[in-house]
This record gives C-alpha cells, sequence and structure tokens, in this order.
C-alpha cells in the first residue's frame, strides 16, 4: 500500500503525517508478506504470556489484621523471646486440677474473681511469663478493663509454673487495667484465631475489623497492597497455611480498649509472615471462604497494569479514531 | 470370634425409629448428654449397636431410647426399643435400621455417639446404659480390669467441664477435654474409668465452667452390666 496524497474532510489540513503513522502501525501489528518475517506478534504475544505467568503464579503473601474482638485464641510457637512482664496478676487453678475437692452445690464466696467452690484463687505481684510452645490462650475482656487469659496445654507431659505456682491446663489468668497503663499492650507469637461463631446465645465476639494482604512481585522492590477488606460482627477469622507444614508465624499485639460506658473490648493488630498462607473466614450457616489473592487482584491493584492499560488503551483509541477519520476514500 | 464366643446377643430386639436424619448444617442440641459409650475393639460389622441390659423389674418391660448424634450435629436419631417382660439381663444387640449405613459405618467413638437412656423418646431422663457402638462385644479392660466410657458432652462455650465421679461398684475416675474440633453436636468428652467386672451404677455430676464461674450441676446416672465371663 502506497500513501497517496489526499485531503482531510475538513479543509486545508494534510492528513499526511497520520496517514504514515497507521502504515507504520500496520507493518508492525500484521504479518504483511512485503516485511517478510514478522518479529512484533511474536513478541506481543509472548509478552501475554509472561504477564499470564506473572499474574497468577501464587506467591508468598503476609496479611496484616486489625481487629477490634472479644474473643482471641493464640497457639503459640516456637518464638520464646517475648516476655509478659505482668504485676499484681490474679491466677485462678482449677481445683479439679489439683486433686482437691470440688463443692458444686456450696453457695460461692462474697464475689471473688473466680468461685471458689472448683478454683483455687493466687496472687502474684510481679511475675515475667515467657509462654512456651504449644499452649492455647484464649484471651478476652474481663471485668474493669481487665483481660482474661484462660490457658490450656496438654499437662500431662509437662506442667507450667508461673513463679512458684503450678499453673495447670484450665488455669484463668486476670491481668488487671492497670497493667496497661505502664506496660503498654502484649505481643504474642503463634497460630491465631479470632471471633467465636455467633450461635444464639453467645456471648464475646467479634465485633468488627479489616484486613490487608500484601504481596511481594518478582522485580520490584517494595510489596504491593493486593486484597482489603473488612470484617462483621460474628466473622471468625484466622490465619493458615496453605501447605501441609507448620503454619505461618502470626504476631499479635494487643490491649484493652473502651468500646462504651462500662464494656471493654480488646484491639489487636495482627501480622503473618510472608508465606504461603490464607485467611480463613467462618459465618454462622455459612460454607468457610478462604480469603485470598487471585490474579485479577493483583492485576487490579497493581499501578503499573493499570497504567499500562491506560496508556495502551488510549492509543488503541487513537488509532481506531484515526482510522475512521482518514479512511482514504477508494 | 472364639473369645467373644462368651458374649454372644441374647436378644435382639427391634427398634422403631422415631427420626433419623442427616443434613447439610448442623443443628444445635438441646441436651447436654448426647453419647456414653464403652470403649471396645472396633467390628467390621458396622454400623451396629449393643448393649448389655441388666435384668430385673427395673429394665424389664421398660422402653428405651437410643439418641444418636454426631460431633458436627448434622446425624441426628431418635430410635426405641422395648426390653421385654421378665428379662434377666445380657448382651441385647439394638436393630438399628438406618438409611445412612454408609455414613454410620465410618463414625467412631471420637466423632459420634449414642446415648441410650431409660423411657421412651419424648423425655429425656438420667438414667443410661453405655453401649458399644460399632465395636465388638467384650469391652477392652485395662490392667486393673476396668473398662473405659466415654460421654460426650455438649457444653457450648465452656471454659472447662469438670466431672466427678462415684460408682456403687467401687473406684472410678473421670476427666473431661475438648474435642479436637469443635463441634455442634458435641465438644467436650468425658473419659471414666469403672470397675470391669462388677454390675454398678456410676453416679457422674458435671459442672461448665465459664468466666471463672461453675455452672449448675448436672447429673446422670450409668448402669454397667458387666459383659459375662468367657
Amino acid at each position: 500500500m502506497s500513501a497517496r496524497k489526499i485531503r482531510d474532510r475538513s479543509e486545508g489540513v494534510s492528513a499526511e503525517p497520520f496517514l504514515s503513522l497507521m502504515t507504520v502501525s500496520r507493518r508492525v501489528f500484521s504479518s504483511s508478506k512485503e516485511s517478510g518475517f514478522a518479529i512484533i506478534p511474536w513478541i506481543v504475544f509472548a509478552g501475554f504470556l509472561f504477564l499470564g505467568v506473572y499474574y497468577t503464579v501464587d506467591r508468598d503473601r503476609s496479611h496484616f489484621l486489625d481487629l477490634t474482638t472479644d474473643h482471641l485464641t493464640v497457639v503459640t510457637d516456637e518464638d520464646t523471646l517475648i516476655i509478659w512482664e505482668l504485676a499484681d496478676v490474679q491466677i485462678c487453678v482449677p481445683k479439679h486440677k489439683l486433686d482437691r475437692a470440688i463443692a458444686f452445690d456450696a453457695a460461692p464466696g462474697p464475689n471473688p474473681r473466680c468461685d471458689p467452690n472448683v478454683y483455687v484463687e493466687q496472687q502474684k505481684a510481679l511475675v515475667d511469663l515467657d509462654w512456651p510452645p504449644n499452649v492455647a490462650l484464649t484471651i478476652r475482656p474481663g471485668p474493669d478493663r481487665s483481660l482474661d487469659v484462660f490457658i490450656r496445654y496438654d499437662d500431662a507431659v509437662e506442667t507450667l509454673s508461673i513463679g512458684d505456682i503450678t499453673v495447670p491446663s484450665e488455669t484463668l489468668l486476670n491481668i488487671p487495667a492497670a497493667f496497661f497503663e505502664s506496660f503498654g499492650g502484649l505481643g504474642v507469637s503463634g497460630t491465631i484465631t479470632a471471633g467465636q461463631l455467633a450461635e444464639n446465645g453467645t456471648l464475646l465476639l467479634l465485633q468488627s475489623g479489616r484486613f490487608e494482604t500484601r504481596e511481594h512481585d518478582w522485580f520490584r522492590s517494595s510489596s504491593r497492597l493486593v486484597d482489603s477488606g473488612t470484617f462483621s460482627l460474628g466473622d471468625v477469622v484466622s490465619i493458615e497455611g496453605k501447605k501441609a507444614g507448620p503454619a505461618p508465624s502470626v504476631y499479635t499485639f494487643l490491649q484493652p480498649v473502651v468500646i462504651s460506658n462500662n464494656r471493654s473490648s480488646l484491639r489487636a493488630i495482627i501480622t503473618s509472615e510472608a508465606a504461603r498462607s490464607r485467611l480463613r473466614l467462618e459465618r454462622i450457616r455459612a460454607r468457610t471462604t478462604y480469603l485470598e489473592p487471585s490474579w485479577v487482584h493483583r492485576l487490579t491493584n497493581d499501578p503499573i497494569a493499570i497504567g499500562f492499560a491506560t496508556v495502551l488503551g488510549l492509543f488503541g483509541s487513537l488509532l481506531a479514531v484515526l482510522n475512521v477519520l482518514f479512511k482514504p476514500r477508494s | 470370634m472364639s473369645s467373644s464366643a462368651g458374649a454372644e446377643p441374647v436378644l435382639r430386639l427391634n427398634g422403631e425409629k422415631v427420626h433419623e436424619d442427616l443434613r447439610k448444617d448442623a443443628l444445635i442440641s438441646g441436651n447436654w448428654l448426647v453419647g456414653a459409650l464403652t470403649v471396645a475393639p472396633r467390628s467390621d460389622l458396622a454400623p451396629r449397636l449393643m448393649g448389655y441390659v441388666p435384668g430385673g423389674s427395673e429394665w424389664g418391660g421398660q422402653t428405651l431410647c437410643a439418641r444418636a448424634t454426631d460431633q458436627s450435629g448434622r446425624y441426628s436419631a431418635l430410635f426405641e426399643y422395648d426390653i421385654p417382660q421378665g428379662w434377666s439381663g445380657g448382651l441385647v444387640e439394638f436393630d438399628y435400621q438406618t438409611d445412612f449405613s454408609e455414613f454410620l459405618g465410618a463414625v467412631d467413638e471420637t466423632n459420634s455417639g449414642v446415648a441410650l437412656h431409660r423411657g421412651d423418646c419424648r423425655t429425656v431422663t438420667d438414667t443410661f446404659l453405655p453401649v458399644h457402638w460399632n465395636t465388638q462385644e467384650l469391652p477392652t479392660k485395662d490392667q486393673n480390669n476396668r473398662v473405659e466410657l466415654v460421654l460426650n458432652i455438649n457444653a457450648g462455650r465452656s471454659d472447662s467441664v469438670v466431672a466427678t465421679a462415684t460408682s456403687t461398684a467401687g473406684d472410678a475416675d473421670i476427666a473431661c477435654l475438648p474435642t479436637q474440633t469443635p463441634g455442634v453436636g458435641f465438644n467436650y468428652q468425658c473419659r471414666a474409668l469403672v470397675p470391669g467386672d462388677r454390675a454398678g451404677v456410676l453416679s457422674v455430676e458435671i459442672s461448665r465452667l465459664r468466666y471463672g464461674r461453675a455452672s449448675r450441676a448436672l447429673s446422670a446416672d450409668f448402669h454397667v452390666y458387666p459383659a459375662p465371663k468367657p
């Protein structure tokens, strides 16, 4: 095809530069016989293939949760370098673990923290707690902005102690509110489950929260936000590994917060290490949902992809418009 | 099996199916005790339900109700059985005509249970008979000749379940632990050790502990009738 000298429909403007641009673009994008060897379509094809792989292949990700919850379960992992320096902690040791007689029917005393018929109550002024692995801690708000920690572990193997007090499984700790004013929040490392299913008559639910999922892409320096969203009352959220083997290590930082006049809750920020992981979301009467970014999330949240798509789209539109405007009259 | 020759069922009772359902989602049960099972080696003939029923006027001529459930709360069934008048005691096979034999053939005492109690299925009494659920006729015994009973407890949102056990036949121990996965059907299992060579009544009291408080104690009696000596 040779460029003929034509005139635009509007008088006086030469269409020649645009026509030559179109000619070049046709040569580049079509495997015309004149060019002989068309490499460009293959480059475009390879580029698409690369983009497909770039956005679909699974990769490590880290999750961030910011939750207000009345119930948080942490099963501690090997990361035992976090020490809780607790002050004035109340320890309720269950009598049935101490071989003491239980009196179910006796009236409990005048409002103690724990029912003296089934618990032995102890107090500790200062204690350093360094949780060993595989202890399940159920953390929830206690009375007067305090924090309750319920401990469960396999005490057939080894028994924990806090100072000189033996702490069998099923012990309840109460950390007073004053402690948090001087110490700040508590950190703990291990797998987490936040909230409980909102069955009829359930106290202590997850109140609200949001999550962010970040991934680190190839050839990119920083990790990128690929997915985010919010949680509702009664959701049960946990972070789990996608592969068999140890679950990703998750760090939780928590402190009690007042959410209304006489009601407190827990505010927790939770971050997981980069791993093949996903968020597990359970809701009452619903099938378990896994929150895990797909290629769509990666693509639509990538500024470079959006930028390229915009530029390419504009270029394509421009070519189309020029094609219509300057179509040579046959 | 030759070892079970001394424990052939004396009686095979046809049951009346009151209700049986395997749902897609869980149904929350209102009963706190949803299973009372004797630990025994697993039988290939699952599903099957057996139990040692004591003799005498306390049991002869009575109606029994078997309430079956699984841990997830999806399966529920009610069967009624009539013990004949003048019953002298022994092993009974409770005919279990299920529509879900594939599902029930695969379950065991860790994930399902049957609570067999005296009286019909309209009310739950607190007099139970431990059953053999998908197991052989003779219970497993420890070195002290004691047999193990598994009680499935629906304890709701409790921190701990505390139990005390006393038996008219001798010393009894009990300990309760949550199940590995939290279930709607039941979420705690108590394991009791009772004398296995004498008939006796095991009285169990259970309290649910929550936020440092003990709930009102619940009690149940389990009539343990020994297998005959081979």
